[in-house]
């Protein structure tokens, strides 16, 4: 007769289940269509289950910081800044994480940014006396989509509903890690081959580029594109012609893609999050 | 006997048989008369003995003239009945279920039996192998040299090139439109159209006489150029009449007179206009609808009689604008279209994109005619030679290839630092002048800013 098992033992499958429930959750936006059709299915596994949200592993957010608070940062030799919590998650539970965590800090507000972390990003990143002068660069990874290029913007040069507290919130030196449309072609070379060797559908070109995240622009896409183009951010002479470059290929291409794309690429995501933190 | 009980009705053997009122000689050549005469018991007596064989041998005619006048067909086998047995449960054609992967080309093959495709694929390398050895490599092969290269043309990206007899337009995610002479071996710009697209120009045509050119900017606005007697580019006031809204048009293309423009629209829709009431205004003339997926690309026949439209889900349109009617809807390439481009003589319809595959198609009837394989990454941009003799491919991952429409066959690839080459243009014939092609595009550079380029190739004959 089997025994029943033991209290910590449902705990620990439980969290199992949590984890690969949230995992699935938030790995899979576009088959949910929007993000808050995915917060709402969170919400009501929280609730079935009779646990805060935050027993989910999603959600844990950053404290204000003080002027009292001093940051100790001298082993820091990069912050990443991450768009979306799926990815930090990825990233926070694969080997490369044991590797490098020990140089550098990673961070994310899942979407556009709130003012805590962007208080804090800026804390820990600008040289002052709270952190000990320390000024560690800032790289963004960021889906390769309007949002993904918007929510670098708010977090480099501020947005607009905070815009008379932009100069304390901003952080200019940040640098875009990625993703490009560099990163693209063994993007859509990685499709091919897995569209060759099985998964195919009657209706094979969606069903592939939404499994594995490369993604049509919408018509929403495109206009919020436009709108970015015409920023001032965005502007010929301005000061990022990377990113208005960026932007025309993507509509150039119609194409977008998130940042799990690079799963699909040998050593996945951290792999190449790694050789990219190595060469810069 | 017989014989002799016959020998009584002559003159109805002679109604019968014309035969026997002609002499006996011939008569007895034939061979079983011979038999009868040399084994007849009375050998003197020659004349009966015929007669009486004649007779006989009117019973066995008349025995077939019965059956001949009598015949009826045989019991003929029903085509119900026929079809009834044939098709019995069990005697069907059965499905073939043994089915697998080659694992050299990934296409579905029947199990333990050779892929065909690779089987013709390798019968096509010993053949070209075989005929290579002894055909110059000069009939093969073409080799283009690079003629000049224009470093840093633009700031950025050069999406879009545009070429008349003596110039190359050029267009960037600049708002800049910088003007090359082809005429001078350095390729000297002439002009530049300053800020004329704010936020960037993604497409820029000329019509073939090269008076007039249409460049289309990220904003959505397209903007007419008229070429004066000098050469110099000056901005021609025409305006849509039905002014498209902010990103909703895409690609667009002159007819070989620059009468006619026509466009295509983020929602898939194809409209072509009528710039020839010189009040103003470009009249809309057609639109077409489509299932409404992105209009990546659209070409005009030089006689502005067709259009065609590539599609981001593949699909491939053909319009007759002398009925106002989708002429053809081809079978695409299943993923996004990128260029499409009919040949001068609006015989073929080229069309490549994601699939890394060139179809042809022929335009009158709607079939593909041939598959041109080769392209290692998404095909960006595809063009005919004056004569249709040649065609140009450009790819994402900065190959440009020429291909042969006779044979299909690529017979010239030129790699472009890897970088993708957007734009790729024959430039017209001159008469003394090698063939020659441009292409433009991103330098790709792993740094923050790649460098970009525009390079003009000439072959040379081996």
């Amino acid at each position: 007769m089997r025994t029943p098992p033991d209290k910590a033992e449902v705990i620990r499958r439980l969290e199992v289940i949590f984890e690969n429930i949230t995992d699935t959750l938030l790995a899979n936006t576009a088959l949910f269509v929007k993000q808050a059709v995915v917060d709402r299915y969170v919400d009501d596994i929280a609730c079935a289950f009779g646990v805060p949200r935050l027993s989910l592993n999603v959600g844990l957010l950053i404290p204000n910081v003080n002027l009292t608070d001093r940051f100790r940062l001298s082993r820091v030799s990069w912050i990443l800044v991450v768009e979306k919590e799926a990815t930090f998650r990825s990233l926070a539970s694969s080997n490369f994480w044991d590797t490098l965590v020990s140089s550098g800090i990673m961070i994310t507000a899942k979407g556009y940014p709130d003012v805590a972390t962007r208080t804090f990003l800026r804390a820990i990143s600008t040289p002052s006396p709270q952190n000990g002068f320390r000024c560690a660069p800032v790289y963004a990874l960021m889906d390769y989509d309007p949002d993904g290029i918007a929510i670098m913007s708010t977090y480099k040069y501020g947005s607009f509903a905070l815009a008379h507290e932009n100069t304390k919130l901003v952080v200019p030196q940040m640098g875009w890690l990625g993703i490009r449309s560099s990163v693209l072609p063994s993007c859509a070379a990685a499709l091919t081959e897995s569209s060759n060797h099985g998964n195919e559908d009657a209706n094979g070109e969606s069903n592939v580029h939404q499994v594995q995240g490369l993604l049509r622009l919408t018509t929403r896409d495109r206009r919020k594109a436009l709108k970015m183009l015409e920023w001032d951010v965005f502007a010929e002479n301005g000061p990022e012609p990377r990113w208005r470059m960026e932007f025309q290929v993507m509509l150039m291409l119609n194409v977008k893609a998130e940042i799990q794309i690079m799963e699909a690429q040998t050593g996945g995501l951290a792999g190449w999050l790694q050789a990219e933190l190595n060469g810069l | 006997m017989a014989a002799i009980r016959h020998l009584a009705s002559p003159p109805l053997l002679r109604a019968l048989l014309p035969v026997s009122n002609a002499p006996l000689r011939p008569v007895l050549g034939i061979p079983v008369l011979r038999h009868i005469h040399q084994n007849s018991l009375f050998p003197s007596i020659t004349l009966p003995i015929p007669v009486a064989a004649i007779a006989g041998l009117s019973s066995i005619f008349n025995d077939i003239w019965e059956s001949i006048l009598r015949a009826v067909p045989k019991k003929k086998t029903s085509h119900m009945k026929k079809r009834q047995r044939q098709m019995a449960s069990g005697k069907h054609l059965k499905d073939v279920t043994e089915l697998n992967k080659c694992s050299g080309c990934g296409r579905v093959k029947r199990a333990h039996i050779l892929c065909p495709y690779c089987v013709q694929a390798i019968k096509h390398w010993f053949k070209e192998g075989s005929s290579e050895a002894t055909t110059t490599g000069a009939e093969k092969s073409k080799q283009y040299l690079t003629v000049h290269t224009l470093e840093n043309a633009h700031p950025t990206d050069v999406f879009s090139i545009a070429p008349t007899k003596i110039q190359l337009l050029s267009a960037s995610g600049s708002s800049t439109i910088r003007i090359h002479s082809t005429t001078e071996p350095d390729f000297p710009q002439i002009q530049t159209l300053d800020g004329v697209h704010k936020l960037g120009c993604h497409h820029i045509v000329t019509s073939s006489e090269g008076k007039r050119a249409a460049s289309a900017g990220f904003g959505g606005e397209v903007k007419f150029w008229a070429c004066g007697e000098d050469g110099q580019w000056t901005k021609e006031d025409i305006e849509l009449d039905v002014p498209p809204r902010a990103g909703e048009l895409w690609a667009v293309a002159l007819s070989g007179d620059g009468r006619y423009l026509a466009s295509s629209s983020y929602d898939g829709k194809v409209s072509m206009w009528d710039l020839a009431a010189g009040d103003g205004t470009a009249t809309r003339i057609r639109h077409y609808e489509t299932k409404g997926s992105f209009g990546t690309c659209v070409d005009i026949s030089t006689d502005a009689a067709l259009l065609a439209s590539g599609h981001q889900n593949g699909s491939l349109h053909i319009f007759n604008n002398t009925t106002s009617r989708l002429l053809h809807s081809l079978p695409g390439l299943l993923s996004p279209i990128r260029a499409i481009r009919f040949s001068p003589l609006t015989t073929l319809l080229a069309a490549g994109g994601d699939s890394r595959i060139i179809g042809l198609y022929d335009v009158r009837s709607g079939e593909q005619v041939a598959q041109l394989l080769g392209h290692q990454a998404w095909i960006m941009s595809l063009d005919w030679s004056d004569t249709g003799e040649w065609l140009l491919s450009g790819a994402w991952d900065g190959k440009a290839k020429v291909w042969r429409t006779e044979t299909r066959e690529c017979v010239a690839t030129q790699g472009f630092d890897g970088g993708t080459v957007w734009a790729g243009r024959w430039l017209p014939r001159v008469t003394g002048m090698p063939e020659r092609f441009t292409v433009a595009g991103q330098g790709v550079g792993l740094g923050f800013e790649g460098g970009e380029w525009v390079g003009t190739s000439s072959y040379l004959k081996c």
